[in-house]
């Protein structure tokens, strides 16, 4: 029981992890209909910030998360608009935008092995160091951040995205692009809201792990690829599929590698999303049928 | 209110309007019938931004729309419930309702817009927690010419709003035409040269990209030509 309930722990916590990151890419592909596998260099990139500020001792920890998430965002921000939007004004086809977004994070992971360091960091302390332990079951504080953090955004942004108007015009811009700007939506500056929101989300899983592991350049790399099929495992396009298919993804990686073998937990998240795609195209919460990505 | 003069617009190599020039005044409904393919929606799109023309100028009010993005032609006033309705399926009515009003920021005027909205289309006012998807095709068509209305706009275009609709939902939603127009321009785009002639005050005649013919809407009706080609007579 005890052993149970702590794997149960842990998956939440890694889970949060792949939650907050999946939802980047649901909220992108949901505007622009490809999946931009850039989204988890911006893990990166905002581990990185957050870590510079930490060694520069220029301010204390809530500062640079706040920093880095803001950073991350407008970085993501920025790849949308000077790699991204320049294509598809050119029309150029979604698979182009793909292929461009796996570019990006390849510049990215290697500027910062040339401009930054190629080595591994370990995150500065900045949490108490003794887990809190009730009845033998272990709570990192690291991971009681994690998910106090993640639960945080994830209910501030499904409030802005079901109960504001920038939050329906985003909807209206991911149902149909054309009749959201005959309803006076700026439907480029929409799409530069959802890779802002994106970018913040992710920034903030990326300092967690950067802490809870260490931070290097690649970081973003596998939780990148484990929270996007987080996302198509839940349903691209839907948030709470987002959520539901992170989590999903923490859990058995955690039980697997818990009551199974620990060989294997890496691999666990692609085969649940073979078995989603061979059952259940659209993903758990998806709607109807879409579009092959 | 708009003047469209020597306009032409191109998909690729097809020439899809060909200099074609039309004029809206203030308080009129203008329509512009012609057959499938024959550039209507093409000259709609282009006129809200969404499709650039080649060559040639579209004004409002003075204002060149040549270059402004489908938002800003927006705020100028101008609304248009496209062809095929367009509605957002996953929404509800209220939520399209309020979309339609996105850039406004009157709240009490947008409240009693709504109402009228719902005085004219009382099917939408029992409806409105119901996603959009869900309507019957005659209800989307309200919602869609609802929701252009929530924008209080001083020109309005209107994409076959007839399209496939049961000939009494065609009366009805005309009925509702005749009604807006008492406060909103209107440009008026149709297949169903019948009901657009009864109810504009001026039409023009599209053919393959060209403007062929352009008369009161009194004798467009009349017209031997016309009646033989698009109104079946
Ligand atoms: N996106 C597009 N790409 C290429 N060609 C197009 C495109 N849209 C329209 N066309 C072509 O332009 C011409 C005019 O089309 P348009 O949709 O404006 O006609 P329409 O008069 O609205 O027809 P309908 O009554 O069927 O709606 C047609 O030949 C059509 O095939
Ligand atoms: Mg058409």
């Amino acid at each position: 029981m005890r052993e149970l309930l702590q794997q149960l722990w842990n998956g939440l916590a890694i889970g949060s992890v792949y939650a907050l990151v999946a939802v980047g890419y649901t909220l992108v592909f949901g505007v622009l209909k490809f999946i931009n596998f850039a989204h988890s260099s911006i893990l990166t990139f905002g581990a990185y910030v957050a870590l510079y500020t930490m060694l520069s001792k220029v301010a204390p920890f809530p500062v640079a998360l706040g920093l880095s998430m803001v950073l991350s965002g407008v970085f993501a921000m920025q790849t949308e608009l000077r790699a991204f939007r320049p294509l598809r004004e050119k029309g150029a086809p979604r698979l182009n935008l793909l292929i461009t977004s796996i570019g990006v994070t390849l510049l990215v992971e290697n500027a910062i092995v040339v401009f930054v360091s190629p080595d591994f960091h370990v995150f500065p302390k900045v949490l108490p160091g003794t887990p809190i332990n009730l009845s033998g079951v272990v709570f990192p504080p690291v991971d009681l951040l994690l998910v106090a953090g993640s639960s945080i955004l994830m209910l501030a942004l499904s409030y802005f995205v079901n109960r504001t108007l920038t939050g329906l015009s985003i909807k209206a811009v991911a149902l149909d692009r054309d009749a959201a700007a005959l309803m006076g939506i700026n439907v480029g500056r929409t799409i530069s809201i959802t890779f802002f929101i994106a970018g913040l989300m992710a920034s903030m899983a990326g300092i967690l792990v950067g802490m809870k592991f260490s931070v290097n350049p690649s970081l973003g790399g596998l939780f990148g690829l484990k929270s996007f099929a987080a996302s198509v495992v839940g349903g691209i396009g839907s948030v709470p599929g987002a959520y539901l298919g992170g989590y999903l993804i923490g859990f058995l990686e955690t039980l697997g590698a818990g009551y199974v073998s620990s060989n294997y937990k890496d691999a666990i998240a692609f085969v649940l999303l073979v078995l989603v795609l061979l059952f259940k195209p659209s993903g758990l919460l998806g709607k109807g049928t879409q579009e092959k990505v | 209110m708009l003047k469209i003069e020597d306009l032409n617009v191109y998909y690729g190599g097809i020439h899809a309007l060909n200099s074609v020039s039309v004029d809206v005044n203030d308080g009129e409904i203008v329509t512009i019938i012609g057959a499938n393919g024959a550039g209507k929606s093409t000259l709609l799109r282009t006129i809200s931004g969404l499709v650039r023309a080649r060559s040639g100028t579209v004004s409002f009010n003075g204002k060149d729309l040549g270059k402004m993005p489908p938002h800003e032609i927006v705020a100028l006033g101008i609304a248009h419930a496209p062809e095929g309705r367009r509605v957002f399926s996953e929404l509800t009515v209220a939520q399209n309702l309020r979309l339609g009003a996105f850039l406004r920021t009157d709240k009490e005027q947008m409240e009693q817009d709504l109402e009228r909205v719902f005085r004219i289309f009382e099917r939408l006012r029992e409806r409105r927690e119901q996603p959009a998807g869900t309507l019957s095709g005659g209800e989307q068509q309200m919602l869609c010419i609802g929701r252009a209305l929530m924008s209080k706009p001083k020109l309005l275009l209107l994409d076959e709003p007839s399209m496939g609709l049961a000939p009494v939902l065609v009366q009805e939603i005309y009925k509702e035409i005749e009604e807006i127009r008492k406060y909103t321009t209107i440009l008026l785009v149709e297949q169903n040269a019948y009901q657009a002639l009864k109810t504009a005050d001026r039409g023009y005649v599209l053919e393959t990209g060209r403007i062929v013919m352009a008369a009161p809407c009194s004798e467009l009706i009349r017209d031997p030509v016309i009646k033989k080609a698009y109104l079946g007579k």
